[in-house]
């Protein structure tokens, strides 16, 4: 498919990232998770991501009960992500940001960087605004065809998700998790940080467009 | 060092004198609608134009009938404090009563305060004391709400090596959580046990290990907006009642004082001889705790 | 990276997906675009006051709740509710809680281990509504719809619940009213129709003025309260009576508590009176005679009638002649004649001299109430018989309904529910077959109770329900009778019967025990509710319903004159929780979609399409009340007529007059025109509200008498209270076992005595006990803790009078929440230390445990006649009458992990009803006697 301005691509990256942090994975999420290709982008870039999204694949393809699978990954999930109680590793900003808190600070700022986008959660007053899920999912609802939306996405990446990010993984990694989210997870902090690269060149090839029609309409 | 009296301050250097002048009209900026969150342990600047001691845009009191034989006790102490914030600050004397006679034990306005204060785990400002006399069948049992004096003669206040700790023209002890260093000689100071020393504990630590929300909604005492946090004041301070400052200053009476299920708790400005409080702490049935010591609290109760 | 190999058209190009279509996918992280007034108006959204219903206890206080930033931050009274005034208890204040509590059930749940293992797995709502709509189904084919109820539980806003299973089909709904104090309320009921009786200490009062104006008046006018084994302070389910009895106080009157313990009540009585348990009718007897004996209309000192009365009752001769039958017999018990005052004062255990005072100042002080409590009276077999001499006194001494006396609140609150409540289901035609014939009747015909061993129970038997789960269900009477059937889905919803509706252990074994083939006899049970109860651990399906703070509805509500408020939404619902509206609507289409012909979609997702729907309609007959009494309510108004519609319609004369139906009908009340006053409708109040207006009695007068028969030339009419019951028995032959034991062959006409059970002091049939089980056994509320409610921290870290105090012994624990799939262990190892957390505890007089060699923190066991045990630490006080102990229902032996850090302590902590006798189910109405034990103690 054909990648728009600003990188489109990273905006369905985002969308299927929300929808594997989103409980419960289910056999279409799963289906979709192993059909997916980095094959075509270019290797600088896309390196790390090709590695991190293939050790995510590896698991789907093995074949056996695909229910069984959910099954297992769900409760590895759960172990992870959910709780009861304290889960290995809350998806959550405020908990990282905040002291180990939920709902914190954090989670009012990015909720402030929702609604100054006009953009608001489904699921606001449930799901706490900073968790991983919505956040990926604010991401892939941002539009990249202008510099204002390239800069919120910039923006957001840098001063919220990568601030985070990396500490989570760490705790997640550090639980020995299922090869499913030990990539899973990696491929995150992966895309986020090819993410933010891929903006800070395409940013300013606006600025640069704007001059050179400028100059041509003269 | 300082002594126990209130003029003490004048001596201070400007820098404090406005901090503290800063303390007692300081905006609150929840109320005033922005959705800045509260910064952990930080003090937000002073903001005028949400300040409101003139008593306008206040609440709207409640929608009433008409009363007849009697009236009810909150809208009366609501319009006598109202009444209140029109004068100075150093014009208000702001004092409690509670009516023994009226008490049932219910321990609702320790709850109550814990909520609007979001008090953590270990600390309630208002505790009910309950005595047991006497051998069956001759027993009675009472019930004495207690919470800070506000002492005219606080002794709290000059053992603070650090000054973060002082009385207002208006009666009420304050504490300025970013100045104490949690020493704790104010809480071994008090003869009444008022002072707390909040050691960092949260409810969710006890069940499940999260955080409830609603103790990660900013608390607003002293007007200003702190998420508690376990590396930010006030944690590692000393805490005590404050006569719900943060509402008075607003209108609206202290929380112990609307839910109190004996319509036992009485709050306003004792400077206004038409006010319900001067009414009451005028009678003969009225006593202090611990009068013999000398500290004159603000805090009476009727018998 | 080099800057002209790269350019943001070709950045990364990723196959297999689009963004739209992963978004299909539904993901937490979805979201929607918003104009910029949303986006601006949700910017400043900060701080808001919302006002709703509480839940924490049956009182259900109006409250406003402070919400910043979508979060429940502090719960206060509304002041705009007269009932509580906006005063609030510590359980309300508490409701942050349970509602944000990490044992909230979250998800829905199904069972995958043994009932009662506590081993679940979550499933979708789709999957749970289906599993429930298919056992339903399958049940309703094979058994019929009654084999199924629908027990609503504690919580009284059930309405949709009830409409949903009567329009299955089934007459066995319930609710709490069914174990809360049925024998209480009997006499209000036989004689007015009504079931409340309750002090006019309520203020404000609205009450019309001599010039037209209606005020709030803070007035109060008793002089004397008498509280019999009530404990309002501590209850506080009649909020205003805790400010009410003090405001009274300090305005003159006298309070007397008459209570084996001193309760936080008795501790602002003027007298505490510390009774005998189980004797309160022993006493109301012996103040009657002496009322009856001395009264002297002549003497001021002694002038205790209003003789008035008699022109408003029918009967009273009847009754007298009754009542005085006795005075001449004496007590096999005691061999002193029946209701004189050395008789009761040798079974009550209070001087003679005490009781003689106390009827007197009764009797000379005007006004003055009378009112007697739920344990005290409601929880022994033979309460109906206090609760008939308490109603009585109030009524001839002329306090009943006059300003300072006692008001039947059940009867001057406002109707609620109306049709939305589908009670017109239950007169819908039905065919059954009975002993080989087919028979038609009504739905409501086949009610397990009314046409079973229970027919005066008009109040359900929930305390009977083990023997039906274990037996099966008879009916005895109307033309059912001879069909049996048993009974296969429970469905509880809001309630903990297993350990609140009579002994735990027979609760136990009525939901495991199996048929021959090995499956569950009660075949589904579902459980609904926030908090995780020990009830949900027997239950197939766990459904997680809406906390009070996330859910419309209305609730029953007993203040003075009509009054109404709203249960609101203040906060979204939390995880996946579901309000009773929307799990009506999701199982309703779940059963119609499997054919079920009763259910259709008419009637509830189409006529109701949001909770606005529903709750408005069962507004539609507020207040409902008769424009009666001094001052009347409205003078512009016909008096007698029924009124109906908001305060400021009837206010401004907006309204019509419908003289054929008597109405006067102002605009309705709605949702949205409660949203608009503060949450609540205020009517005024007014006093003298008979003969006729509210009584609800065939003859409109208070009858003494409860089925009798005038004659005229055309017809005989046939009136009283228990008439309806004896023409059951009279066309049946079948006198139901409960009535049959007590020699009776049919329901009284008039004035009864019987003894209770387990009281060796008044009943010789248990005399032979009080050596080896020295100690009468008693309960009573926790004002901080209930059963549904104590895992609440701010609660469990507070003692309540001498049942629940913070002396538990350190212990360690491996920490265990509900979570998705149940209690699920954290894997977090925790320590309370000791001397932190209240606990249950057993009340014992000091003198007692000093004879036993106890003292306070000692365990103990205590063990009943009938083999059963419970254990706990004893505390040693004063302020208890020896040879009574006191352990508060619920609270202790909780065996629910939903219970928090009270779940630790099961082990050393009393549950009362594991010591209730199963089979003590009051004669007339089946209420377990909670209060008849006796029970011994040692020290373990």
């Amino acid at each position: 498919m054909e990648p728009g301005p600003g990188g489109t691509d990273f905006t369905a990256l985002y969308a299927v990232l929300s929808r594997l942090f989103s409980y419960p994975l289910d056999a279409e999420t799963l289906a979709l998770t192993a059909g997916l290709s980095l094959d075509d982008a270019p290797t600088e870039v896309a390196a790390p991501l090709r590695a991190a999204l293939a050790r995510t694949q590896a698991p789907l393809a093995h074949g056996g009960d695909p229910a069984a699978l959910i099954e297992t990954l769900n409760s590895e999930a759960t172990r992870l992500f959910e709780g009861p109680g304290l889960p290995m590793a809350p998806p959550f900003g405020s908990f990282y940001l905040n002291g180990r808190q939920l709902m914190g600070r954090e989670a009012m700022a990015v909720r402030c960087a929702y609604l100054a986008a006009r953009l608001l959660p489904v699921h606001d007053g449930r799901v706490p605004a900073d968790h991983l899920a919505v956040e990926l999912g604010f991401m892939a609802a941002l539009e990249r065809d202008s510099q204002a939306g390239c800069e919120a996405a910039r923006d957001f990446v840098a001063r919220h998700l990568l601030t985070w990010v990396p500490a989570w993984r760490a705790d997640v990694l550090a639980a020995a998790p299922h090869p499913f989210f030990a990539g899973l997870v990696t491929l995150t902090q992966a895309v986020l940080e090819a993410d933010l690269a891929s903006l800070d060149h395409v940013i300013p090839e606006f600025a640069l467009e704007r001059m050179s029609a400028v100059g041509d309409g003269q | 060092m300082a002594s126990n009296e209130v003029t003490d301050r004048s001596a201070k250097p400007d820098a404090e004198a406005s901090r503290r002048e800063w303390l007692s009209v300081a905006a609150c900026a929840v109320v005033a609608g922005l959705a800045l969150p509260a910064v952990p342990g930080q003090v937000l600047p002073a903001d005028a134009a949400s300040t409101r001691p003139d008593g306008e845009n206040l609440t709207p009191l409640p929608d009433l009938p008409e009363p007849v034989a009697g009236e009810d006790p909150i809208l009366r102490m609501l319009k006598d404090l109202r009444r209140a914030l029109k004068k100075p600050v150093e014009e208000r004397r702001w004092v409690m009563a509670v009516d023994l006679r009226k008490c049932t034990g219910c321990f609702g306005c320790t709850i109550a305060c814990v909520t609007e204060n979001k008090l953590p785990p270990g600390i309630a400002y208002r505790v009910v004391l309950t005595e047991t006399h006497g051998t069956y069948p001759n027993v009675s049992r009472h019930f004495t709400p207690t919470a800070c004096m506000q002492c005219d003669r606080p002794p709290c206040t000059s053992v603070c090596p650090v000054g973060a700790t002082w009385k207002r023209p208006d009666g009420i002890v304050v504490i300025d959580y970013d100045r104490c260093i949690g020493c704790r000689y104010c809480i071994a100071a008090c003869p009444y046990n008022a002072r707390y020393f909040d050691s960092g504990h949260f409810y969710g630590d006890y069940e499940g290990g999260q955080l409830q929300p609603y103790e990660t909604v900013a608390a607003h005492e002293y007007r200003v907006d702190r998420v508690r946090s376990r590396r930010a004041s006030p944690v590692g301070n000393a805490r005590k009642c404050h006569f719900c400052l943060h509402r008075v200053e607003q209108g609206e009476l202290p929380a112990c004082t609307v839910s109190c299920m004996g319509r036992a708790t009485f709050f306003g400005d004792a400077n206004d001889p038409k006010s319900l409080v001067a009414e009451l702490i005028s009678g003969p049935n009225v006593m202090r705790l611990k009068p013999e010591l000398g500290l004159e609290p603000r805090f009476y109760y009727l018998m | 990276m080099s800057e002209k190999t790269l350019s943001r058209r070709d950045f990364v190009k990723l196959a297999g997906a689009t963004a739209g279509g992963a978004a299909t996918l539904g993901s937490t992280g979805a979201f929607r675009a918003l104009s910029a007034g949303e986006a601006a108006r949700l910017s400043q959204q900060s701080t808001q006051i919302k006002y709703t219903a509480d839940v924490m206890c049956p009182a259900e206080c109006g409250v406003m709740v402070k919400v910043e930033n979508g979060v429940a931050s502090a719960i206060y009274g509304n002041p705009h509710v007269p009932y509580n005034a906006g005063t609030l208890c510590a359980k309300g204040a508490a409701g942050l809680q349970l509602v944000y509590n990490a044992n909230r059930i979250k998800y829905p749940m199904i069972r995958v281990g043994a009932r009662g293992e506590g081993k679940f797995k979550r499933v979708t709502w789709d999957e749970a509504i289906a599993f429930i709509a298919d056992k339903l189904t399958a049940i309703k084919k094979t058994y019929g719809p009654e084999a199924v109820i629908m027990d609503a539980g504690d919580v009284t806003d059930r309405d949709t619940y009830w409409r949903l299973f009567f329009a299955f089909g089934t007459p066995n709904c319930t609710e709490h009213g069914a174990i809360c104090d049925t024998p209480r309320r009997h006499g209000p009921r036989l004689m007015f129709g009504g079931k409340r009786v309750e002090p006019d200490v309520m203020r404000p009062v609205l009450l019309r003025q001599a010039d037209g104006t209606l005020k709030n008046d803070y007035s109060y006018r008793t002089k004397l309260i008498v509280y019999a084994g009530w404990n309002p302070f501590t209850a506080t389910r009649i909020n205003y009576e805790s400010r009410g009895t003090v405001g009274a106080k300090v305005a003159g009157a006298r309070i007397i508590v008459i209570d084996p313990a001193l309760s936080n009540t008795a501790t602002k009585a003027d007298r505490w009176i510390p009774i005998r348990p189980g004797t309160d009718p022993d006493l109301f007897a012996a103040i009657l005679r002496y009322v009856l004996e001395h009264d002297n209309p002549k003497d001021p000192s002694r002038s205790y009638i209003d003789w008035t009365f008699r022109d408003k009752s029918v009967g009273w001769d009847e009754f007298r002649a009754a009542f005085q039958s006795w005075w001449a017999k004496k007590d096999p018990a005691n061999n002193l004649q029946y209701f004189t005052l050395e008789w009761a004062s040798e079974r009550t255990g209070i001087p003679a001299d005490t009781i003689a005072e106390l009827a007197h100042s009764f009797g000379i002080t005007k006004p003055a109430a009378f009112v007697w409590g739920m344990h005290g009276t409601g929880h022994h077999y033979n309460g109906y018989i206090a609760s008939i001499l308490g109603t009585t006194l109030n009524v001839i001494t002329g306090n009943f309904d006059a300003p300072g006396g006692v008001i039947d609140t059940e009867l001057t609150k406002s109707d609620k529910g109306g049709s939305a409540t589908g009670k017109s289901f239950l007169a819908r035609p039905v065919k059954r077959v009975v002993g080989g014939k087919e028979v038609q009747g009504k739905q409501d015909e086949l009610h397990m109770d009314s046409y079973g061993d229970w027919p005066a129970a008009w109040d359900d038997v929930v305390g009977d329900y083990p023997r039906r789960m274990l037996k099966g269900v008879t009916l005895k009477q109307g033309p059912f009778r001879g069909r049996t059937y048993p009974i296969k889905a429970y469905i509880l919803r809001t309630g903990n019967s297993v350990i609140t509706g009579s002994a735990t252990w027979r609760w136990q074994e009525a939901l495991t025990a199996r048929d021959g083939k090995g499956n569950y006899n009660v075949d589904l049970v579902v459980y609904v509710d926030t908090p995780f109860l020990e009830s949900g651990l027997y239950a197939d399906v766990v459904l997680p319903e809406a906390s009070y703070l996330e859910r419309v509805s209305l609730s029953d509500v007993y203040p003075s004159h009509p009054v109404i408020w709203l249960r609101d939404f203040v906060i979204d619902k939390q995880f996946e929780s579901k309000t009773p509206f929307e799990i009506m609507n999701a199982l309703a289409r779940a059963l119609h979609a499997r054919g079920d012909t009763d259910i259709q979609p008419a009637d509830f997702w189409e006529k109701y399409r949001d909770e606005a729907d529903f709750w408005t309609e069962a507004l539609a007959g507020a207040p409902g009340k008769p424009n009666v009494g001094s001052p009347l309510p409205y003078p512009r108004y016909p008096e007698g007529y029924k009124i109906i519609g908001t305060p400021d319609s009837l206010e401004a004369g907006r309204v019509t007059i419908d003289d054929e139906k008597k109405e006067i009908r102002g605009e309705r009340v709605t949702v949205k025109w409660l949203r608009e006053h503060h949450g609540v409708a205020v009517w005024p109040m007014s006093y003298f509200r008979y003969p006729g207006g509210i009584l609800k009695t065939s003859s409109k007068k208070i009858e003494f008498k409860w089925d009798w028969t005038e004659a005229t030339d055309k017809d005989a009419k046939r009136y009283g209270q228990y008439a309806k019951y004896n023409k059951l028995v009279e066309e049946s032959g079948s006198v139901p076992p409960g009535i049959a034991a007590l020699g009776w062959t049919r329901y009284p006409s008039t004035f009864y005595w019987f003894e209770t059970w387990w009281n060796p002091y008044s009943n010789p049939a248990y005399a032979k006990y009080k050596k080896e089980y020295p100690f009468q056994l008693t309960s009573g509320r926790i004002h901080h803790a209930m059963s549904g409610t104590q895992m609440v921290d701010w609660l469990g870290r507070m003692p309540a009078e001498d049942t629940w105090l913070p002396i538990n012994d350190a212990v360690t624990y491996q920490e265990v929440v509900v979570g998705a799939d149940g209690p699920t262990p954290t894997g977090r190892t925790l320590r309370l230390p000791a001397n932190t957390w209240a606990i249950a505890v057993i009340q014992m007089a000091a003198s007692d445990a000093r004879t036993l060699g106890l003292k306070t923190g000692d365990l103990v066991e205590l063990a009943n006649p009938l083999g059963q045990t419970a254990r706990g630490k004893v505390n040693a006080v004063e302020t208890i009458r020896p040879g009574v102990l006191r352990v508060a229902f619920g609270g202790g032996g909780r065996f629910s992990p939903g219970l928090g850090r009270n779940f630790y302590f099961k082990d050393v902590t009393p549950n009362h009803n594991d010591l209730v006798d199963p089979d003590d189910l009051s004669p007339i109405m089946g209420q377990p006697a909670y209060a008849d034990m006796l029970v011994k103690v040692r020290k373990v």
